[in-house]
């Protein structure tokens, strides 16, 4: 099998996308980076553009992300938010793990907030995501009604049937 | 003929996955047979509707498709806003907010600590600006005056040769035809030079040949 093409192309495979906890909150709508191609003080910018901003766009595929290269002397990163209240981050000679930290800390879903969401760890969720299907798949619980047809008592159809009106 | 499998397995879905003891039921043809022989010909008369009912009934259809969908999201809409306006959702919301307002406050002093440690960069970057423009002026000066210097030597040099002048021309010209330089000269392997066109060797005595030195 070659090698895959391009410079560190770990970037671009599933793995590596999956495994960050950049989950922007939901009122986060853009996110900008503004940086230079030369310089030292672009430089965390830089390397946080070609390591994580593909991991963000993979986290959040409904958020608009946009860099804008050669404008300003200073690095930062600024997000607008629903209400329109814009998130300003400088990010002038810091490097690319203090800045992943930063956006973390600030404008992404803790982790708490992301477990309770988690579908999958839950066992208390039941669907395509999740570990069971239905819950006519635990052991103890009702068989499904595909399969064993249901008391006519307890099914809709008949319990709001009126016979007269028919 | 059929190569059905020998098992009772009912297979329909959604009737029974119990096992039947009784006959074989026939659910369906398998899927790799052919065509029965009284039915390859068989053309089945397609229904025909005429255009004014396939138009009144699509008419009718999509009416009620449009009712149903429009009452089934704004019911929607109305339970996500029901959602909202819960206590939980409510002190959720608050919580939020807060949470917010301490992100954007902690991100805000962030910012000033990289803005001050940026502002001593650059001053510490104009001062060493300065210092270097300085320090090259100040080599500029030195190094123009040590030219004019030099410039200096050469012209006096240059006024201490005895320049020929307009005024000196005809004594010049009487001195240079009264004596005649003549720059003919021979040396010996023993290291003696004799000067002159017409000198012979013998007209001069030992010591006073001129010994060519390697100045």
């Amino acid at each position: 099998m070659p090698f895959m093409k391009g410079p560190a192309p770990i970037r671009r495979t599933i793995e590596y996308l999956d495994r960050n906890k950049l989950v922007l909150k939901e009122r986060v709508k853009i996110f900008s980076i503004n940086y230079n191609t030369k310089g030292d003080n672009h430089e965390g910018a830089r390397q946080f553009v070609f390591w994580h901003l593909p991991q963000l766009q993979f986290k959040n595929p409904n958020i608009q992300i946009t860099t804008f290269k050669n404008l300003t002397p200073s690095p930062f990163i600024r997000c607008y938010l629903e209400n329109g209240e814009e998130v300003l981050m400088d990010v002038d000679f810091k490097s690319k793990d203090e800045i992943y930290e930063r956006v973390r800390r600030i404008i992404c879903k803790s982790e708490e907030t992301l477990k309770a969401e988690d579908k999958l760890d839950n066992p208390a969720n039941f669907g395509s995501k999740c570990q069971k299907h239905c819950i006519c798949e635990v052991p103890g619980q009702l068989p499904c009604p595909s399969l064993v047809p249901l008391p006519k008592s307890w099914r809709g159809k008949y319990k709001f049937q009126k016979p007269d009106e028919l | 003929m059929f190569g059905s499998s020998g098992s009772r397995v009912l297979n329909v879905i959604n009737i029974s996955y119990l096992q039947s003891r009784s006959k074989r039921v026939w659910v369906r043809k398998p899927l790799g047979s052919p065509m029965a022989k009284s039915k390859i010909f068989r053309i089945t008369p397609k229904p025909v509707l005429p255009e004014d009912e396939k138009a009144e009934i699509k008419r009718l259809f999509d009416n009620y498709k449009n009712s149903m969908k429009s009452i089934r999201q704004y019911f929607f809409e109305q339970s996500l806003k029901q959602a909202e306006s819960g206590e939980v959702a409510q002190m959720k919301h608050r919580l939020d907010d807060q949470e917010h307002e301490r992100l954007m406050e902690e991100n805000r002093l962030e910012n000033e600590k990289t803005a001050m440690l940026r502002q001593e960069r650059l001053k510490i970057q104009a001062e060493k600006a300065q210092q270097n423009v300085l320090a090259s002026l100040i080599k500029k000066e030195r190094e123009s005056k040590l030219h004019e210097i030099q410039i200096e030597d050469f012209l006096m040099k240059q006024m201490s040769t005895p320049f020929i002048q307009p005024e000196n021309i005809e004594k010049a010209i009487e001195d240079a035809l009264a004596n005649p330089v003549n720059f003919n000269f021979a040396l010996d392997l023993d290291g003696y030079i004799y000067r002159g066109k017409d000198t012979s060797i013998d007209t001069i005595p030992e010591e006073k040949r001129e010994r060519l030195n390697s100045n």
